[in-house]
């Protein structure tokens, strides 16, 4: 329970910066409110379904990750601290991603961003990028093909074509299952 | 013409360059994660050491002189053959002192569109780390 209450208390954090950004973009007063009010249902909803429980695991991971990987050079060379705002924008997307997909593993890039990986065989793996930007770059490695793209993502819904490239890697290699 | 280290000053196809690792972040237990080689983003290049096929004890020193004064301890080393690097379209250039350092570089850069740039980096670097040999320090 105490993990659930510390992953919600993070998680208002976002939350309160994400509504400055806002606030500082021109949008109403209302339309604030109402997205505030929308995301505390989300979250209630969120600790009261056993479901998930996996994806909050994965947050508290983000969490943790950015505590490793608070300091400049964190690698041992010029890494940049992981970004608050990426926390924001991957603990969003963790929350929108459908429970029936496999759990991604976690990795804190140079540039401040962190990386969700799934499927994590040198052979066969999708690694997406969520930094401070609403688009998404994300390569994969399947056998011998390999390619790269872009995502948008506005802080609730996953592109269908982004889910189905994670659904394709995951249905030929990866492990933790949701649900 | 060679380097101070008596290296050719050309890097060629069979030798081999060694990432060094200061944080477990970079592997797991698949071998090495894309990340090991992702650009430092003062500079836009990765560091390397020119290498043999199997690192020498004289470059683990090297590695463990790097490690002093910073965060994390060494770890260990990401070993590729440098010809895998040229098929990504990437250089290896010699970047002396410290002896057999040289820096990958060329990874995209595009000012138009900054995040098809970095997901062209990641299928980069996830080929590297592919054909990339995990090394524990000894």
């Amino acid at each position: 329970m105490s993990s659930h209450v510390s992953v919600m208390t993070l998680a208002i954090g976002c939350a309160t910066a994400a509504v400055g950004n806002w606030a500082d973009s021109g949008i109403s007063s209302e339309a604030v409110f109402l997205r505030e009010s929308m995301q505390k249902v989300a979250r209630s909803t969120e600790l009261s379904q056993a479901l998930f429980g996996l994806k909050a695991s994965v947050i508290e991971r983000i969490h943790a990750l950015r505590d490793d990987c608070n300091e400049q050079g964190w690698d041992g060379y010029e890494a940049l601290p992981m970004s608050k705002d990426a926390v924001c924008r991957a603990e969003a997307f963790m929350r929108a991603l459908p429970t029936n997909l496999p759990m991604p593993e976690l990795t804190a890039e140079t540039d401040g961003s962190i990386a969700l990986e799934w499927g994590t065989s040198p052979v066969r793996s999708l690694s997406l990028s969520i930094g401070t930007s609403d688009r998404l770059p994300y390569a994969w490695i399947d056998g011998v093909e390999r390619g790269h793209a872009v995502a948008g993502f506005d802080g609730a819904v996953i592109s269908p074509q982004l889910l189905g490239m994670i659904k394709g890697v995951a249905e030929r290699g990866a492990t933790v299952r949701a649900g | 013409m060679a380097l101070p280290s008596g290296l050719a000053e050309v890097v060629q196809g069979e030798e081999y360059v060694a990432r060094f690792l200061f944080s477990s972040n970079s592997y797991n237990a698949a071998g090495v994660k894309w990340t090991a080689f992702d650009p430092n983003p003062v500079n836009g290049e990765t560091s390397v050491f020119r290498s043999p096929s199997e690192i020498p004890e004289s470059l683990w020193d090297a590695g463990r002189e790097l490690s002093r004064g910073r965060v994390n301890s060494l770890h260990g080393a990401a070993l590729l053959q440098a010809e895998s690097v040229f098929d990504a379209g990437l250089r290896i250039v010699p970047s002396e002192p410290p002896a057999a350092h040289a820096n990958i570089n060329g990874w995209p850069v595009s000012a138009n569109d900054p995040a098809m740039q970095k997901a062209r980096r990641i299928e980069l670097a996830k080929l590297l780390a592919q054909r990339a040999t995990l090394v524990v320090t000894p």
